[in-house]
């Protein structure tokens, strides 16, 4: 229930890990879209409006261009009630207010969403809004395990947050590294990795407090406990003694 | 055997030359995606095993996330699908559609039976019954109806509307029977209940208007409006309501699928008939503002309409020879 992830098995044999978007992001964002959308509505009643007014006052005679107006404004309303955010997800993968909160909507597979699967997920919206205010989709989303509404069901699709550029980080290097002085696992030589990567964006007093945790290991208190760990860490890192872990570790 | 500086070392070259490929490819506008890159498969694989490489032998996190996101932007441009949207378009239009509709003759007997049943009992009954309508509206509905369509003594309703009038109702019957469309499929998701609401509920509104003008002696100026586009707009909203029910019966008969998986594989079929039953409606749109309206004599507006009504038959029946649904490319 829990799990924020979905990991997703390519056929290049690889999992990649898809963080899945809660239900309170995504409110955030269709709120964004909605309010997008109403600032439109205004925009284009406040201008046909004043058209219509100023037509009214030239006293032009005839009510033609109203009706003009009134006919490309139904179709216009309908196009944003239905396609408003199916369009810029088929084209783009995201909406505004996705964007805004940095999401991006995927098939449950993590291939880009298709124009046939955007527009299915928008129309099934009608759906999720009855009886009241998106009754059925909060009701969906509450049972299913990855929150999605009914529409998402239907499309198999899912809003996931958007993997941006990251920036290319080199490990530090140099300095002084140290044997550990007891076999470490795979998983407590990657928890050691990530604790000296950590490091650089902690405050001493938490950096400390992080290494402090391992009182049994025998590395010290304060500072020394600290730099006893992340001298491991340029070790591993550096694999020296890795085969003779690994050996140990497998017999 | 690499370690992770290693590996850092020898294929941070490789990562920064992906990442730029990457970026080119996010910034390509949809409508000129012409980048040459060539060298993304080979980057994307070179990467998945660095992932793999990573993930197996414990490197740190944050090694296993940057390329964990390479992996993830590259998949997601490898396997875009190939937008191509006229000639899926035409060749639905062509015979697509109508093979698809034949494929879920049986769901499309169903909805049309919903619809035109309780059309005919509303008809039936609210001719013998008229008062019967204040049961199902308000004073003020009756007498707008009995406005719009009683003024004068056989003239058809809405004679004397110009070109601009027209358009305005062309853009109304859009946004109107369109979404009455939309509404009657996206309810099959309640396992086929909405689609029976709003199938019924429509053929009974159409059906007791229908019954109380014809005696009320507006007769012909109502049938002489909608006889020109009554049948691609019900038949439309009949297809929109199979693509609901389709979706319901996925739901009430998983066979040996997960309810919401079952959904999920006729959903295809489902969105491709209601994109049917939209061009449907918007053709009955075009019928219904341009010419349902016009000042020309009875027989001609009920030729005309047989003559729609036959085409639109002959093109659900017949076209598109025998195969079955949407056959791709």
């Amino acid at each position: 229930m829990l799990r924020s992830t979905v990991s997703v098995e390519t056929p290049e044999g690889i999992e990649l890990q898809l963080p899945v978007a809660g239900i309170v992001v995504r409110t955030l964002a269709w709120s964004v879209d909605f309010s997008l959308r109403m600032l439109i509505y205004i925009f284009l009643v406040v201008i046909a409006g004043s058209l219509i007014v100023r037509s009214f006052f030239d006293n032009l005679g005839n009510d033609q261009q109203t009706a003009y107006l009134v006919g490309l404004g139904s179709i216009v309303f309908f196009l944003l009630e239905w396609f408003f955010t199916a369009i810029p997800e088929a084209l783009y993968g995201t909406t505004p207010g996705k964007k805004l909160l940095g999401l991006r909507v995927v098939h449950t597979d993590g291939t880009p969403l298709s124009w046939q699967s955007a527009l299915l997920r928008n129309f099934l919206r009608f759906a999720d809004f009855l009886p009241f205010f998106y009754f059925s989709a909060i009701v969906s989303m509450l049972v299913d395990s990855r929150s999605r509404r009914l529409g998402y069901l239907a499309a198999s699709t899912m809003v996931v947050y958007h993997k941006s550029k990251l920036n290319m980080v080199q490990s530090v290097t140099g300095l002084g590294s140290a044997a550990p002085n007891l076999t470490l696992s795979a998983i407590e030589r990657s928890a050691i990795l990530d604790f000296d990567e950590r490091c650089e964006g902690l405050n001493q007093a938490r950096q400390i407090e992080l290494a402090e945790i391992l009182t049994n290991l025998n590395i010290g208190s304060g500072l020394e406990a600290v730099n006893t760990l992340r001298s491991w860490a340029r070790w591993i890192r550096s694999g020296k003694l890795e085969a003779v872990h690994e050996h140990t570790s497998a017999a | 055997m690499s370690t992770q500086a290693q590996l850092e070392l020898q294929h941070t070259t490789t990562w920064q030359e992906l990442e730029q490929v990457l970026a080119s490819l996010e910034s390509a506008k949809f409508w000129r995606k012409t980048v040459d890159h060539h060298r993304l498969p080979d980057l994307y694989a070179q990467v998945c095993e660095h992932l793999a490489l990573a993930q197996s032998r414990g490197y740190s996190a944050r090694l296993e996330q940057q390329l964990d996101s390479l992996a993830q932007r590259a998949y997601r441009q490898l396997y875009r699908k190939k937008v191509s949207f006229f000639r899926p378009f035409i060749k639905f239009i062509c015979g697509g559609f109508p093979r698809l509709l034949r494929k879920h003759g049986a769901l499309f007997a169903l909805s049309s039976a919903l619809l035109f049943v309780p059309f005919l009992a509303a008809l039936l009954l609210f001719f013998l019954q008229p008062d019967w309508i204040f049961y199902l509206m308000n004073h003020d509905q009756v007498v707008q109806i009995e406005h719009m369509y009683l003024r004068g003594e056989s003239a058809v309703f809405g004679n004397g509307r110009n070109e601009a009038d027209n358009f305005q109702m062309f853009g109304f019957y859009i946004q109107n029977n369109i979404s009455i469309d939309f509404r009657c499929f996206a309810g099959g998701v309640f396992f086929g209940l909405g689609s029976v609401f709003f199938l019924v509920f429509n053929g009974l509104h159409i059906g007791s208007i229908a019954g109380y003008l014809s005696e009320a002696g507006a007769g012909h100026a109502f049938w002489g409006f909608v006889a020109g586009h009554s049948a691609p707009e019900l038949l439309g909203a009949a297809v929109a309501g199979a693509g609901g029910l389709l979706m319901g019966k996925s739901l009430l008969m998983p066979g040996n699928k997960k309810r919401w998986q079952a959904l999920a594989a006729v959903a295809p079929d489902a969105l491709r008939l209601v994109g049917g039953a939209a061009l449907m409606t918007f053709c009955a749109a075009i019928i219904e503002g341009f010419w349902s309206a016009l000042d020309v004599p009875m027989l001609v507006k009920y030729s005309v309409a047989l003559l729609v009504w036959t085409l639109t038959l002959v093109y659900l029946f017949l076209v598109g020879g025998k195969g079955q649904g949407i056959r791709e490319h």
